[in-house]
This record gives C-alpha cells, structure tokens and sequence, in this order.
C-alpha cells in the first residue's frame, strides 16, 4: 500500500534549485501557486533565464492592452528578483536577460538592473536587448551599455548581443576576473581594442557580426586560449600574438589581412572564406607545426597546398574552388574531409580510419576519378554526399574492366544522395560495391516528397528514407582462377565471397525480388539474404 | 586507467545491512567514497546508514557501467534512459543517494528526470502527480496568480 507522500516539497532547497534549473521560467512562476512552501521557490533561482516573450499569441486576438500588461508583469518579476537578491546581499552567479526596450524608461530600467548584478557580483552575465526596431532606427536601436559593466571586478564571463552598443566615452577599462567574452553588437574599434587590453585574464574571445569593428590587435594576453572572429563585415585587418592559443577560428565576408606572430600553442585553425593564399598557408603551418586540425572552406585563393606535419590528425578542404593540386604527408592523419573536384591529390598516411566526400563537379574523366578515391589511402569509413544517384552510378560505367577498384579497404560506407529515385538502387549498389568490393556494411539515405493533403491544399513535405545493408563475407573453399571482375586489386571481391546479406529498409520503398535477384545471381557462394522492412537499426 | 590504481576492493553496508563489494575503480565514481578511499578510510567496510540495499545496488550498478570500457555511447544511452525509469518512492531515494554519495552523472540524470515530470504541466496536474497539497485558500490562490498574470497564459 504506497502512502500518498508530498515527497518533492521536502527537498532541500539546492534540490530543488537544481531541479528548476532544467524548467523555464514561466513554468517556474506558474509553480508559485502550488502550496506555500513553492509560493517563493522562484527566488532561489541561481541559473535564470529571463526571456522576455513576444505575448502574441497567433490563436487568439491579444490586445495592445494585455501585451502591456504582461510586460510589465515581466518587469516587476525581473525587478523583485534582483531587488531581493541585493537587499539580502545574496550573490547572482548567472544572469541571462532577453529582453526587447520599448523606450527610454526601459533603458533606464535595464541600467538599474546592471546596477544591482553588478553589486550582486554576478559572474556570468548574458544580455541579449534591442530597442523596439519599429520605433528606433539602426544604429539608435542599439542599447547603450553602462560604464560599470566594464570595471566590474566580478565578471567571469559576459555576453553581448541583440543590439548593444560599446561607445568610446569609457575611461579605463578593466574586467580582471573576465574569462569569457562573446559580443554580437554594434562597436567602436577602439572600445574592442581597449576591451581586450583591459582583460588579462581572458581565455575566450568570440566576436561576431560586430559591425564597426575594423581591426584587432591581440597580445600580452597570456591566458587566451581560443579566438572566433565570425562574419565581422568590416574587418580589415588582424595581428595576433598569444602563446598560449590554441584554437583559432575565422569566418571572413571580405578580404582581411591576417597576421599570426608566434602562438606556439596552436593546434586547432578553421578558416571560412578567407582570401589566404598558397604562400601564406605554408608559411603559417611551418611557424605553428603543432596544428592537428586544419579546417579550410571557400578559401578561393588557395591553388596547391603542400602539406607536411606529424601532429596533423584532422584535415578539411572545402569549396575551395581554384585549388588543383594537393599533396599531404601526415603519417598521423585520422579524418579527412573533402568538397571539391577530382584535382591532384597525393595523400601520404597510413593511420587514416575516416573520409567524407562531396564532389561538386563530376565532369571528369574516369580514369580522374578513379585515381582521386584510390589517392585517398585506404580509409575504412567513407561518407560521400552526392546531389544525384546518377553522379555516383555513371562513375566509370564503360572502363570497369580496365580500372582497379579504388576503396577496396573500405569496410564501412554511408552514401547520402539528395535526390534519388527507388529504381536506381539497384545500379547504385552495383556500382557503390564496384568502387568498394568488399563492404560490411552500406548504408543509403536519401530524400523523397511527400505529399500532405491540408483541407485547403496540398503541399510537399520533404523525408527521409534510408537502406542498409550488412554483408559477411566467408574465403571460397576451390582455388580460384585469375577472376577477371578483381584481377587489378589484390584481394578477391564480393561476387566470390559474399556469404550473407542483412537489409533493413525503413518504409519498405525498396523492392525486395530486384535486390535478391541482383545477389544471388552475381554472388557465387551466398547463402542467406533477409530483408526487414522498418527502422533501420544498423549504426554506421 | 592510472597505474596507481590497485585492484583494490571497497566493501560498503547498506541501512539494511547488505554488504557490497566493488572494485576501488567503481567506487570512486562516488565523489564521498573517494575521498574516503584518498584519506585511507576505506580499509573497513563503510557504513551506509542513510542509503539502503535495494537503492545501493543500483546506485553501485550504474557506476559500473560508466567504468566499464566495452559500453558503447548508444549503450550507454539506452541504460541510463532505462535506468530512470521507476516509481517515485525508488526515484527520491536514488536522488538522495546520488546527491550523498556525490555521484555526479546520476544525480544530474535524476534531477532531470523529476524536471521532465515536472515540465510542460499545469499545476493542478503537478499536484495531483506529487501529491502536493493546496494550502491556499481561493483569494491567497488568485492573488498570486494575478501578481505574475503574465506567466499564467
């Protein structure tokens, strides 16, 4: 017999502090009207997130009336909790406000706010605001953030974005303890530069779409770690010096000068639509040999890349559309990521586990293509998005005679092809187990439209639909004669040792004859072949 | 692993008096048992008063399966999803051994469990699940319910 027991009142108060922090705030105030002893259980709050909602509600009709009244609901609660907690002299760890000021009694609402975090001593402060675009106008949209954030000795962590606005008119800045700094707002030059001087202890820095930012110049910051300059639309020019970093990451929208002085700690570097070239490339992999990730996407300057490193285990070259030659020696290389075209590629490692492709052109020749994938050094984990099933069928179609399989070290493979229709898969695997002829497992995902019919119209929805396929493999007991389908490679091919055969395709899309007609007659000692239609279980 | 880990056993008794025996790797997924283990009082079987055999066990299963190297991410998913899934009475006592024995992960997953049960309810529905009692009267009720009108849709 189980007693009706109140078991969750009776947690301790960090309990239930924990607890709430994984419930949104308005959920957390409508809790306030179960007993008493939950009337107030919002103030223990140490992990706040005030977003200030829209109030519309698109179901109902709400009046301009209500929407102010909910509001102002939502300023008083933000009022009382802070006022609680600096008249109990009680420390506010984390404070994230998302909040939209309709006029100049809300900005000094907001100041008075930072006010009392600031001698609340808060740590981690996290402010998303804007003034209301349909009243003000970029750039007097911008909330006008006060000086006391930026001498506030507590701050470990602080995040600006939504439309803060960082003017020239602060006199010393100075955030000792600040670790984290994340702005998305419109800035002066000199208040980021003065910002990052101001900071020694910084270890993170994250700017983005800061318009109004020019330059930066990063040194004497013994502590930083990690650097992200994202889509800052005006940015010329960067000089950075911090030998403690180790990540660095840009995302660039126009040409920008990158200057890397000596960060012998740097191991991570992404590059996004940066116009960097060959020479500059070399030059920042020689001085920083330590990189074992190396990420470059739309870097359009780029036209051979030389690489040679023992520590690099991570490669990436995307949409890099002049390049033509690439020639790597990383005997310690364990991913490789590739979006591109059939160019030169000379790779050297002998550890690699996992590739992804994409090929945005295949108007090559097939002996071109056969060279890139038998280039890549025998991976055991292939990804390969592809637009169409045509592209990947069409792959050396007449020439598989007089052309060695090129991936005969793969063992696992996931295709994802855009558009695809059912009929094809069976000339898809064919050609997927041509390129790849010992396979354990093979795994197609692909796209349909679905058509919804609405009571008013119809409309396509886009799905998914997937096949896989599990294949054990046992050697043939006679001796085998020269056989002609894998006499290029050195090892025998499916078709002579395929045993059994698992598919699993989700909707059933798939016909099941067309696929056991295709094994059994091309499969010389396969045995068993099950197909199950629904979801598919297999991991790749 | 490090190499300064022996192949120590840890024998601990539950409020029930249940002994169990762990490796000193299992035990230590617990915050309080490796400090105990640090400060060189883990030699004696340790007394659990406030833990009982039926919640100890699965206290001790769970750190098990996070130490063992075989279990695969999914795996492990799947056991803690599993794991959660009790009745309240087993649940408040898993959360208050998790929280004295300070085994991270665990009492992380409990809390957001209760949070899940909690989530996305209207209050008469809370109530009824946690057999909470209303002691507001009607006005008390509709006073605070005005007060933060704007988090009552």
């Amino acid at each position: 017999m189980e007693y009706k027991i109140d078991r969750i009142s009776e947690l301790p108060d960090p309990i239930l502090d924990h607890i709430l922090s994984f419930i949104p705030i308005k959920q957390i105030l409508q809790l306030s009207i179960l007993s008493k002893r939950w009337q107030n259980v919002w103030t223990l709050l140490t992990i706040p997130e005030f977003v200030q909602y829209q109030f519309t509600n698109n179901l109902r009709k709400v009046t301009p009336e209500e929407i102010q009244g909910k509001k102002q609901g939502f300023k008083s609660f933000v009022e009382r909790y802070l006022l609680g907690h600096y008249r109990q002299r009680l420390s506010i760890n984390k404070f994230r406000l998302n909040m939209m000021l309709d006029d100049e009694s809300d900005c000094a609402l907001l100041n008075r706010w930072i006010d009392y975090l600031v001698e609340c001593n808060v740590k981690e402060l996290n402010l998303h605001v804007w003034m209301n675009r349909k009243i003000y106008e970029f750039p007097k949209n911008c909330f006008e953030l006060p000086e006391r954030v930026f001498v506030a000795k507590s701050i470990t962590e602080l995040k600006l974005s939504g439309c803060c606005k960082l003017n020239s008119f602060y006199n010393d800045i100075n955030l000792p303890s600040l670790k984290k700094l994340v702005l998305d707002s419109f800035v002066e030059n000199q208040v980021v530069q003065a910002l990052i001087d101001g900071c020694r202890n910084l270890e993170e820095m994250i700017l983005e779409c800061c318009y109004g930012l020019k330059s930066i110049q990063v040194s004497g910051l013994s502590k930083l770690m990690a650097i992200e300059l994202l889509q800052n639309s005006e940015l010329e020019s960067v000089e950075i010096e911090a030998s403690n970093l180790e990540s660095l990451v840009f995302k660039l929208t126009r040409p920008c000068q990158i200057n890397l002085g000596q960060c012998e700690s740097l191991n991570k570097l992404l590059l996004y639509s940066c116009s960097i070239t060959d020479k500059w490339l070399h030059d920042v992999l020689s001085k920083h040999p330590l990189i074992d990730c190396l990420y470059l996407r739309g870097c359009n300057l780029l036209k051979m890349i030389k690489i040679s490193s023992h520590c690099m285990k991570s490669l990436a070259f995307i949409d890099c559309s002049e390049l033509v030659e690439v020639d790597i020696v990383t005997p310690n290389l364990h991913r490789l990521e590739y979006d591109g075209d059939f160019i030169s590629f000379s790779l050297n490692t002998s550890s690699i586990s996992e590739v992804s492709l994409a090929f945005s052109d295949y108007d090559f020749s097939d002996v071109e293509k056969i060279e890139f994938l038998a280039n890549l050094s025998h991976p055991k984990l292939l990804n390969w998005q592809t637009f169409t099933a045509e592209n990947v069928i069409n792959i050396a179609k007449e020439s598989r005679e007089n052309l060695p399989s090129p991936l005969y070290s793969v063992k696992q493979l996931k295709l994802k092809a855009y558009s695809l229709s059912t009929r094809q898969i069976q000339e898809l695997v064919d050609t997927l187990l041509w390129i790849c002829p010992l396979l354990e497992i093979l795994f197609i995902e692909w796209q349909y439209e679905e058509a919804i019919d609405n009571i008013s119209f119809t409309f396509t929805e886009k799905k998914e639909d997937n096949i896989s396929f599990k294949f054990s493999y046992e050697n043939p007991i006679d001796n085998l004669e020269d056989p002609s389908c894998c006499k290029l490679i050195p090892i025998l091919c499916w078709r002579h040792c395929l045993k059994t055969i698992k598919i699993e395709n989700s909707r059933g899309s798939i016909e099941e004859d067309t696929l056991k007609k295709y094994f059994f007659d091309n499969a010389e000692i396969l045995e068993s072949f099950h197909y199950l239609k629904g979801s598919v279980s297999l991991k790749v | 692993m490090s190499s300064s880990k022996s192949n120590k056993i840890v024998k601990l008794e539950s409020s029930d008096n249940k002994t169990f025996e762990v490796e000193e790797a299992v035990a230590v997924q617990s915050e309080t048992l490796k400090n105990m283990v640090d400060d060189g009082c883990a030699n004696d079987t340790i007394p659990l008063p406030n833990v009982n055999g039926k919640i100890l066990e699965m206290v001790l299963g769970w750190c098990k399966k996070h130490v063992d190297e075989t279990v695969t991410g999914d795996e492990l998913n799947k056991y803690e999803a599993d794991f959660l899934d009790l009745d309240q009475a087993d649940l408040y006592g898993l959360l208050m051994a998790a929280n004295f024995l300070n085994v991270k992960g665990l009492l992380d997953r409990v809390l957001q469990r209760v949070a899940d049960m909690i989530k996305g309810k209207k209050p008469e529905e809370i109530r009824r699940i946690f057999n909470i009692k209303n002691d507001f009267t009607p006005e008390e009720e509709e006073e605070i319910r005005l007060e933060n009108a704007w988090a009552f849709d």
